[in-house]
């Protein structure tokens, strides 16, 4: 159920390997790293059960949809299986919903098949707000509403999990990101209906350590 | 003669770039950009077309990101859908996960392809001094420079300020190859005094800091 992450703009090539070779020793869903490293990890994987997962936009999902369809194609041309984007939270705020479900679309569309998630930002949202980026999300057709980027210093609450889950129904899975440290934490997620999660790769190892040891 | 605030104005690139920025407050921007002719402005990359019609025929740049860790060419999408709309000055970010794995030729290269992108419009290349030691940004510069860049810009603001040493240390390392962009937790204008003593010709602050700073500068 682990999409291994690690995105920080510090992390090395190095990094990436030690990734994949955690991702073979471990299986995870799949890795993502930063966006020049997707060949590198896709190659890293490559005939292992876990896929290279890929971003395809900044993290305030601002640029126009397009440019975001261009990269989250681009990504797959690379190797990535999975595309996780952000909804574009300027339109958002400014209450220009028909825009925010357009720019999700027009990503859809670019992947086809392929599974796209995309992000909310649930640390900036409020309660209402949260229902109705869920409903936006599931409108433009994304597989997947995942709660956060991970780059707000706050982290994403059961709470917040429980909103979506009401809000989507069904009707889309739910990635659980952004912070989430403990195995109550997950625990209590995948009671809401979490089918992934995603986690630095260093807490989620802790996050497995501790399932195995109960 | 230290700067005052329509000086200050003039090296100011006024930004608008918080994930949850509105319209609104785009067009907040842009009316005090042209009030007081800011530099340039850098807003919300979805209103592009709306500050582009805003700074039409005024003195005002028109500022254009241009992304950090992707391919290249991806980067050089993003000028040019910039292009497209009218904007006349382009920040990217260096590629700090090849910096930081030593890739530095790819470091090069990356900024190369915006250089050729955007032409004779002003590029410039932020560092992300907070991350770096102080040898690191010494080698950064030098590799901002060697790409091509006309300013080699400090911080996103994301991961602490910019501090009067990194300043020291961009400066030094520079030379006055390059011009110099800080940007990333200048608040006071005190610390915008010592970075236009160190060589800084111009700042990356928020519009509401900027205006404070205005202010401050014309009452002392």
């Amino acid at each position: 159920m682990l999409d291994a992450t690690q995105i920080g703009s510090c992390c090395t090539k190095d990094d990436m390997e030690k990734l994949i070779a955690l991702a073979h020793e471990h299986h995870f869903f799949s890795v993502i790293g930063p966006r020049c490293f997707v060949p590198l990890l896709a190659a890293g994987v490559r005939g292992s059960d876990t896929i290279a997962g890929s971003g395809c936009c900044t993290d305030t999902g601002c640029e126009p949809g397009y440019l975001k369809a261009h990269a989250a194609l681009d990504s797959l041309r690379l190797g990535a299986g999975e595309i996780d984007m952000v909804m574009n939270l300027h339109y958002f705020k400014s209450g220009m919903y028909q825009e925010v479900v357009e720019d999700i679309r027009a990503v859809k569309e670019a992947v086809g098949d392929h599974v796209l998630k995309c992000i909310i930002e649930v640390p900036l949202l409020d309660d209402g707000e949260i229902k109705t980026a869920a409903e936006l999300v599931v409108e433009g057709g994304a597989d997947f509403v995942k709660t956060a980027t991970g780059t707000i210093p706050q982290p994403t609450t059961v709470h917040q999990v429980e909103l979506i889950a009401k809000a989507v129904r069904g009707r889309a899975q739910i990635k659980a990101a952004g912070g989430i440290r403990t195995l109550q934490t997950v625990e209590e997620m995948i009671g809401l209906g979490v089918t992934r999660f995603g986690v630095s790769v260093g807490s989620a190892l802790k996050i497995m350590e501790a399932a195995d040891a109960r | 003669m230290p700067v005052n605030g329509t000086q200050f104005a003039h090296m100011l690139d006024g930004t608008l770039i918080h994930s949850t920025s509105t319209l609104e407050q785009t067009r907040e921007l842009l009316d005090y950009a042209k009030k007081y002719h800011f530099h340039c402005v850098f807003g919300p990359r979805p209103f592009y077309p709306v500050i582009a019609e805003a700074l039409r025929g005024t003195d005002v740049h028109f500022g254009c990101g241009c992304g950090d860790n992707q391919p290249s060419y991806i980067k050089a999408e993003y000028a040019k859908n910039g292009l497209s709309l009218g904007c006349n000055e382009f920040d990217m970010v260096i590629n700090l996960p090849y910096f930081k794995s030593g890739m530095y030729r790819e470091v090069v290269e990356d900024i190369r392809v915006l250089r050729d992108t955007v032409g004779d419009h002003i590029l410039k290349c932020i560092i992300e001094t907070p991350l770096l030691s102080d040898e690191e940004i010494e080698k950064a510069v030098e590799l901002t420079i060697e790409g091509g860049a006309d300013f080699v810009k400090t911080a996103v603001g994301r991961d602490g300020p910019t501090t009067v040493h990194h300043i020291e240390v961009v400066s030094r390392a520079a030379k006055g190859r390059i011009q110099i962009k800080a940007s990333g937790g200048i608040r006071d204008l005190e610390t915008v005094d010592q970075m236009i003593e160190l060589g800084v010709t111009r700042f990356g602050v928020s519009y509401q800091s900027g205006l404070a700073i205005m202010q401050a500068a014309d009452n002392r």
